[in-house]
């Protein structure tokens, strides 16, 4: 029966690789781009690998992996701009998420087929059916990469986004605001909230980026040296427990930011240093949501949570202080 | 007169036959279950478009090229303002994962 049943599992993620990759060659082709060309350039992408930094000796381990994501970031783009050279950089950065699914896809495809193999080729009931208890999560999690295609060869905003979105509102809600390339795909707005000065950052939109938010808010830190920051608010969605709502907005203290920990660490590091307090506001989503279009619920949560920024804002500082807030998020789809 | 008899089988084996269809049965029934587990819904998206004059809002289905807070040049039905896309968002109903 458990032969059977990853049997099946492994079939439906072949089938969902299959049209994760004809859906990858059908976007580079539509923007232009010859399918033999498409088809060769999309097998090295692929293929591609990071092999991260060693952690024995851990000093400076940060620096080197953002060092190394930098550089696959810079591989990636110019995979793309090679094949499309006219291509505009938003479209260029949702097709570099389309390619990020299908590489997930190939992953997991391979890691089911290779447990699968290796238990059969020695016999090994144990093997198969650990892989059949932890089927549920592989499906799920194959499911959210393959809903993932829809928003990513069309650019409708996602889950993840909705950080971005709160920061966007913010900034929308303000009038003529200046936006300044404070970062890497990152922007910043200085606004007015009742005689404070709010530095409302996000990743730069509508393409599908997330910015560096961390050197970002380090660089508006430093540059107000003369006039301390009063604190730093944080929005993310973050991942829901089962039986909590889709949408919940809930606060709390500390960065909330996810990836591999360089924006953290670096918001971290210099809030520290400069006593600058850290407030969060997530808004809760399973992983699912948080990487396919954006549900009819989450807007719900937006006014919810634009008002707990400001609510924040007003009750924590006095005017004439300064403020930064991060709209954490891929911003696919979101100016 | 009991089941057994009736039949002219033996209560045991009786007993490992249902047994075994049982097992039978609640293997299938998770095998089916999880198939409906594997099965994806398609998105429907709809864009919101609203009018920051006179705030009518509109909704339609998603077109290549909207994104959140653009200005569009489709006008407002009421005012002839344009209108502002203020959100895009996924309708369809989503299935329960287990």
């Amino acid at each position: 029966m458990a032969l059977f049943e990853v049997r099946r599992v492994l079939g439906q993620l072949n089938k969902m690789r299959k049209i994760a990759w004809n859906e990858a060659v059908n976007k580079l082709k539509k923007e232009g781009c010859d399918e033999k060309l498409a088809k060769d350039k999309l097998k090295i992408m692929i293929n591609s690998f990071v092999i991260f930094p060693e952690t024995l000796d851990p000093t400076g381990v940060f620096k080197k992996i953002e060092h190394i994501l930098d550089v696959r970031d810079e591989r990636m783009m110019a995979f793309i701009k090679d094949i499309l050279p006219d291509i505009d950089h938003s479209k260029a950065r949702n097709i570099e998420n389309l390619i990020e699914a299908t590489i997930a896809l190939e992953q997991l495809y391979k890691i089911v087929q290779h447990y699968y193999l290796l238990s059969k080729r020695t016999d090994n009931i144990y093997l198969l059916l650990q892989l059949q208890m932890q089927l549920p999560l592989i499906i799920e999690q194959a499911k959210a990469y393959f809903s993932a295609l829809n928003a990513f060869k069309s650019g409708i905003p996602i889950g993840d986004g909705i950080g971005a979105l709160v920061a966007s509102k913010i900034l929308n809600e303000a009038e003529n605001v200046k936006l300044e390339e404070v970062s890497k795909e990152t922007v910043v707005g200085g606004i007015n909230l009742e005689g404070r000065l709010v530095y409302v950052v996000k990743a730069r939109g509508p393409g599908g980026a997330v910015g560096k938010p961390g050197e970002a808010v380090m660089k508006i830190i430093e540059r107000n040296k003369d006039r301390k920051i009063k604190l730093i608010i944080m929005i993310d969605a973050a991942v829901k427990l089962e039986g909590e709502k889709l949408g919940e907005v809930v606060e709390g203290v500390g960065a909330a930011i996810g990836g591999v920990g360089v924006d953290k660490y670096k918001i971290e590091e210099i809030a520290t240093r400069y006593n600058i307090p850290i407030y969060a506001i997530v808004i809760k989503e399973s992983l699912l949501n948080a990487i396919s279009i954006m549900r009819k619920e989450m807007y719900s949560s937006l006014n919810e949570a634009v008002k707990k920024v400001k609510t924040i804002i007003l009750e924590n500082s006095s005017p004439g202080d300064r403020i930064i807030v991060v709209g954490v998020g891929n911003t696919m789809g979101i100016i | 007169m009991n089941v057994s008899d009736q039949i002219g089988m033996d209560p045991t084996l009786l007993f490992i036959l249902f047994t075994l269809l049982l097992i039978f049965f609640l293997s299938f029934s998770d095998v089916f279950k999880k198939k409906r587990m594997l099965s994806i819904t398609s998105p429907i998206v709809k864009t919101e478009l609203f009018c920051p004059n006179c705030e009518l809002k509109i909704l339609r289905e998603f077109k290549e090229g909207d994104y959140v807070f653009k200005r569009t040049e489709e006008k407002c039905k009421r005012c002839g303002t344009p209108l502002i896309i203020s959100a895009i968002y996924d309708v369809s109903k989503p299935k329960r994962p287990f």
